[in-house]
């Protein structure tokens, strides 16, 4: 009895972490869709309504699921308090501080941080021509993270069954 | 306790008493954009009350007007030091601030206005933009609170409200002056007997109103409406359409827009009560520009201002039915 259990257990568990870890590419994908669109919410507020950057970031944030809204408002806070000297320098911070939450990699990161070292730093001719090239640069991370999660998401997910069953198998 | 809260409280407002007028001096908004160094560098200086420019340049000490003294710091501003002030005060944003740097200036929140200096780029012989911007000059913004009492009595007529001028030169107060006689004519004046008007201010450079996100936060009485950052021809012909004002209020006019749309103010009804740069009536006479208003007997006073006992001294005011000038009692 206490084998069958034990099997099971190994079995169950390899399963969960086969889900977990093919979970990650589905988060990214939906990470990096949540961030393009926070990107065209900003673009918005930026080029129609003339709104400021702490007052902008606070709007998106409003709208953007957890964690991409708390980059935002983390970054705006720090701007309101005066406890970065950029805006790049506030987004650098909150990315770190959400770090953990984010299924984002390198590159997706990178796309945002030279976002946000032009960020009102230009006119609004300026700021089109970079919401232009970093929603473009996005558009192309989408896709090769579609793809991605299209060929790893269900091989993970077997691979964790078989994995457990392999390892019952052995012990057996 | 109560220290404590007198500490913070004179933390963010630096309150004054001069001849029973209350001075407010929010010095909070200025420190806020400043770079630490700086910031505690203005904190070395005493009355920062009388506080009334700060002088920035690259490479060159700051230069703190307090009173009618000027005090030279020890500190020299770095590039740095200037690349922080201008995203502080421009709320990280320079695009929402394209037209105010096409002018010259930004009003930050407490109504100080940052002059902003460097290489201009031009495009079709107008200013497009400021870059390599090198110097600021941080004019405060002070707001005393019953600074018009005293004439109060030539402005107002029974019921009515007299056509007023202010003439001055610069940084003699006469924005400080119109911003107090707006909140009395919208109030009302007890005393007198005169019930408030509907007042709308055309703030065009934001420093009667101080509006922060539309809200003026400068007391600018009850019955008071802002026009924010509007030019004064297109303001004061909006806030006719829109706003039904009995009274209106702006500051600095020159320019001949601004006299067609003032005559066609007056046609409508309303009054009006504005300032211009000055020395004396002589001024209001001499300039061509002023000729359709003259001609037209807009105004019933003028209240000449200058600095010789101190900011906001009124030096007389003059009475264009009677063609003299008043004694201020």
């Amino acid at each position: 009895m206490i084998k069958v259990i034990g099997c099971l257990l190994i079995i169950v568990g390899c399963t969960f972490v086969g889900f977990m870890y093919g979970e990650k590419f589905n988060k990214r994908v939906i990470q990096l869709n949540e961030l393009d669109k926070s990107i065209i919410q900003l673009k918005n507020e930026i080029v129609y309504i003339y709104t400021t950057l702490p007052n902008a970031f606070l709007n998106v944030s409003k709208k953007c699921i957890y964690p991409i809204g708390s980059l935002y408002i983390d970054a705006r806070n720090m701007l309101v308090n005066n406890k970065v000297d950029s805006v790049y320098e506030a987004f650098e911070l909150s990315i770190k501080k959400n770090e953990d939450k984010l299924y984002l990699n390198d590159n997706d990161i990178k796309i945002l941080s030279d976002l946000t070292k032009n960020l009102g730093e230009s006119d609004i001719e300026g700021q089109i021509n970079i919401f232009e090239l970093t929603l473009k640069n996005l558009e192309k991370q989408i896709k090769t993270a579609e793809s991605l999660k299209n060929k790893n998401l269900k091989m993970c997910r077997y691979l964790g069954f078989t994995v457990g069953a392999v390892i019952v198998i052995i012990l057996i | 306790m109560v220290l404590k809260i007198l500490i913070l409280i004179r933390k963010h407002f630096t309150y004054g008493l001069r001849g029973g007028y209350k001075i407010v001096v929010n010095i909070e908004y200025i420190t806020k954009i400043l770079p630490t160094k700086i910031g505690k560098d203005l904190k070395k200086n005493d009355s920062l009350n009388k506080l009334q420019e700060i002088r920035i340049k690259i490479n060159k000490p700051i230069i703190y007007e307090i009173g009618m003294k000027e005090m030279i710091s020890s500190y020299i501003v770095n590039q740095d030091d200037l690349k922080v002030i201008l995203q502080r005060m421009s709320e990280f944003s320079i695009y929402a601030f394209e037209e105010e740097i096409k002018r010259g200036y930004i009003t930050i929140k407490g109504g100080h206005r940052i002059g902003i200096c460097g290489r201009c780029v031009i495009e079709g012989n107008r200013i497009k933009t400021i870059r390599d911007i090198a110097s600021l000059n941080i004019r405060i913004c002070r707001e005393i609170l019953g600074c018009s009492n005293r004439i109060m009595p030539y402005i107002i007529k029974n019921i009515y409200v007299n056509n007023t001028i202010i003439i001055s030169p610069p940084k003699c107060g006469k924005t400080t002056l119109i911003r107090d006689i707006a909140r009395n004519v919208s109030n009302g004046i007890e005393k007198y007997g005169f019930k408030g008007k509907k007042v709308c201010i055309i703030d065009e450079r934001s420093e009667i109103g101080a509006c922060y996100k539309g809200v003026p936060q400068m007391e600018v009485g009850i019955r008071t409406d802002v026009l924010d950052g509007s030019p004064k021809s297109e303001g004061i012909m909006m806030a006719i359409r829109s706003m039904s004002p009995e009274v209106i209020i702006c500051d600095e006019i020159g320019t001949y827009n601004d006299m067609d749309s003032i005559i066609m103010a007056l046609n409508s009804g309303i009054n009006l009560i504005t300032t211009i740069h000055g020395f004396g009536i002589e001024d209001l006479f001499r300039r061509n520009v002023f000729k359709k208003l003259i001609d037209n007997n807009v105004f019933k006073k003028a209240i000449i201002l200058n600095n010789k006992n101190g900011v906001g001294t009124i030096e007389y005011i003059y009475d264009f039915d009677k063609k003299n000038k008043l004694e201020v009692n």
